[in-house]
């Protein structure tokens, strides 16, 4: 397994994963939002949770087997809150899995990149 | 010459001159916005071209709402349409009080608190309220007291009549202000009347029906509508919907809907509801004319007028459950004075009003015959094909997404039930239905736009399941699961279950859409669109639009085009074109607005009034917001 020293794009992912746990939360308490208290938005906060966890470890671990289960894990809870995001009709939540998946796939060129060298 | 103040002058000038004129129909003073629930305002500020401005102009939390969950008090249905009228709005609360609000502002003026124990967490408070009445004298005299007054009731049968300025009790009124209707209530007493939908107000009398229990005894009060003096609440007439010889045995065929009325030609309309017990009728066999009817009366005698019975022998609940719209049709050189009465079948009966003959045919169709032993299914139903049905007469198939996610328990379900197109008779293994009590249209009925005569309407597209069981296999079963088991019927051979036919993570496995909201042109009976309405939302996820929704509340129709609808399950408002039937706003409320909403103008400003307080048909989300809409300065 090549390295994962991704630089911009891991903290990329850290900063898209904290916005959307600081927006799904928001979603949660405000009745306004129309998504307050429901599962979907509870789900939400757990997978934003979670990548940051990921995404932290990545930047930490920077190679090996389990930064690379966790990077390509990553991928998978970008697509999946985008999905969530949308059926949520939450737009920014969207946009911060933009932002995510910006990071995901300069992490994957750079690393890319590094590991050609 | 000097200039003198004449002040005898001023005052002659002020006498003479009229009032500021408000324009006509710009009040929203009934229920239904009229008397003839018709669910329109000739206001036109707000147009098709502007809508998309409209904004927040106060909003108001009444602090009235239960989520459930603590002790026995239930999630609270707000369903109240506000009044606004003696430049006022007003509305009642599921708590039972009545808030007086400045109509611009959202300020409250007063509050008036009906102490009944329905206030109190106990098992008869069901959560409920539909509204107020308002009733004033022909030339009010200011600063008199009760001259103009409000009437709410409460879930034990009273009556509560109070000042519309002051909030104060009218003491005239039945015993200090509290008239106690349930004094009436002396057949099969079981439960106490529930007032919960607001008397219909013709010229200085309120005439007054109520709503009860199902399912629960057979022999429980009933069906009974009174006529009553609107100063007093003394009682001028009574009617009753069940035979006499009936009455000990069989009980409800009530009228809990609105009614409407023609002051003109004397007459009120009753949404006759289903006689007990809902689902099997062994022992109703006898002709019950007034059940699942609309009944005319002479609204100064309470003598029948005439009647039609919308469903014959029912044993599906489908309750006439909304106000009949009243409308002038012109028709082969004529106008028909006519009534549209939309039901839970979906059938849109449209008959001339003073005679209750069709103006659309209806059609008497041979329908299945029950196999439940003891119950004989009437051999035909009344059918309405112009104007077309809101529902398909035919299960609309399965929903392969959901029968797929349940590993296909929807296929398998559907095998074992007995499945014959509309009206097919409840069973012991299972029945499709559909439009089953909650499908069709319901309570808020449609709107029309009179001008035009143009009428809209929303409609649920809903599959329950109809299971009648012996009486020993119901109480082993209630003995292993409790109330889960379905209702009891005590005194009827056979309990019942009614289920939404879902699969097991709760997805419907019928194809959607849902529900969807219809405009038809009643010159000639022809639908002008239908569209999906609303979005399904599950654990927050909202749905395809073209799914539609299920919806509980009704439209309203303004002069200029546009028509107002809360209902959905997605607690969004909506402003839909009246031509195209095009979604042109929409707006997020506290929960969803099953409350038809009220329309009104007050200081030269056209304001749309939802109250937001949800119901657990549609959705688990319920709220309190009174919420009030307008187009910036």
């Amino acid at each position: 397994m090549g390295s994962l020293s991704c630089g911009r794009g891991t903290w990329c992912i850290v900063l898209a994963s904290i916005t959307g746990l600081a927006i799904a939360l928001y979603d949660y308490v405000t009745p306004e939002t129309g998504i307050d208290q429901s599962g979907g938005v509870l789900l939400v906060i757990v997978a934003m949770g979670l990548m940051l966890c990921a995404a932290l470890s990545v930047a930490l671990l920077g190679s090996g087997l389990v930064a690379g289960i966790l990077f390509f894990l990553i991928l998978l809870d970008i697509v999946g809150t985008a999905i969530a995001g949308y059926f949520l009709e939450s737009p920014m939540l969207m946009g911060a899995m933009v932002i995510a998946a910006i990071g995901w796939f300069r992490c994957l060129v750079v690393s890319a990149q590094r590991n050609w060298q | 010459m000097k200039n003198r103040f004449y002040p005898h002058a001023f005052l002659l000038a002020a006498l003479l001159l009229p009032a500021a004129p408000r324009a006509e129909g710009q009040d929203w003073s009934d229920f239904n916005g009229n008397v003839m629930g018709q669910k329109y305002s000739t206001a036109s500020q707000i147009t098709p071209a502007n809508v998309k401005n409209l904004g927040v102009a106060w909003s108001l939390h009444t602090g009235d709402v239960s989520y459930g969950g603590a002790g026995k008090m239930p999630k609270t249905q707000w369903q109240s349409t506000p009044l606004f009228v003696n430049n006022t709005v007003y509305v009642s609360t599921p708590f039972f009080r009545i808030f007086a609000i400045e109509p611009d502002t959202g300020k409250v003026k007063w509050i008036y608190a009906a102490h009944t124990m329905s206030n109190e967490p106990n098992a008869k408070f069901r959560g409920r309220n539909r509204g107020i009445a308002y009733w004033a004298v022909a030339n009010p005299v200011a600063g008199q007291h009760c001259q103009k007054m409000l009437y709410i009731g409460t879930v034990e049968g009273q009556l509560h009549a109070i000042d519309a300025d002051s909030g104060q009790l009218c003491q005239g009124f039945g015993n200090h202000g509290i008239l106690n209707v349930n004094q009436w209530n002396t057949v099969n007493p079981k439960f106490p009347f529930e007032l919960n939908q607001p008397p219909v107000v013709y010229k200085d009398m309120l005439v007054l029906g109520w709503a009860g229990i199902d399912s629960l005894w057979q022999a429980s009060p009933p069906g009974s509508v009174f006529g009553l003096d609107a100063r007093t609440g003394t009682k001028r007439w009574e009617f009753q919907t069940i035979p006499e010889n009936m009455r000990q045995k069989i009980g409800t065929a009530n009228v809990w809907a609105a009614m409407s009325v023609d002051v003109a030609n004397g007459m009120v309309y009753l949404p006759v509801s289903s006689p007990e017990n809902n689902f099997y009728g062994g022992d109703r066999l006898q002709d019950m004319p007034y059940a699942t009817s609309v009944t005319a009366l002479h609204a100064d005698t309470g003598q029948v007028a005439w009647a039609r019975q919308l469903v014959h022998h029912d044993l599906w609940d489908l309750d006439t459950n909304s106000a009949p719209t009243l409308v002038d049709i012109p028709k082969g050189g004529k106008t028909i004075p006519a009534l549209v009465q939309a039901t839970k079948q979906g059938f849109l009966f449209v008959l001339n009003r003073l005679t209750g003959e069709p103006i659309y045919p209806i059609v008497e169709k041979p329908v299945p015959k029950s196999n439940v032993p003891g119950e004989i299914a009437s051999a035909t139903q009344p059918w309405v094909p112009t104007p077309a049905p809101t529902v398909g007469d035919r299960f609309p198939g399965i929903f392969k997404l959901a029968d797929w996610a349940g590993g296909g328990q929807c296929s398998r379900d559907y095998a074992s039930y007995r499945d014959e197109g509309r009206f097919t008779p409840p069973s012991m293994g299972g029945t499709v239905v559909m439009p089953p009590t909650a499908g069709g249209v319901e309570w808020g009925g449609g709107a029309v736009d009179p001008a035009t005569q143009t009428y809209v309407v929303n409609s649920s597209n809903l599959v329950r399941i109809y299971q009648l069981m012996a009486r020993n296999e119901f109480n082993a079963l209630e003995k292993k699961i409790g109330p889960a088991a379905g209702s009891p019927n005590f005194g009827s051979p056979y309990a019942s279950r009614t289920f939404n036919f879902f699969n097991k993570w709760g997805m419907p496995c019928w194809n959607p859409p849902y529900g969807t909201l219809s405009s038809y042109d009643l010159k000639t009976g022809k639908l002008l669109w239908r569209h999906p309405f609303g979005q399904v939302q599950q654990w927050g996820f909202y749905m395809p639009e073209s799914w539609g929704s299920v919806t509980i509340g009704g439209p309203v129709i303004t002069k200029s085009g546009l028509i107002f609808i809360g209902a959905s399950m997605d607690s969004r408002v909506r402003a839909v074109d009246l031509k195209t039937g095009n979604v042109l706003w929409k707006h997020m409320v506290a929960a969803p607005a099953v409350a038809t909403p009220a329309i009104y103008t007050y200081r030269g400003r056209q304001y749309i009034l939802f109250a937001a307080g949800g119901n657990n048909l549609v959705s688990p989300r319920v709220g309190d917001q009174l919420v009030a809409f307008t187009l910036p300065n």
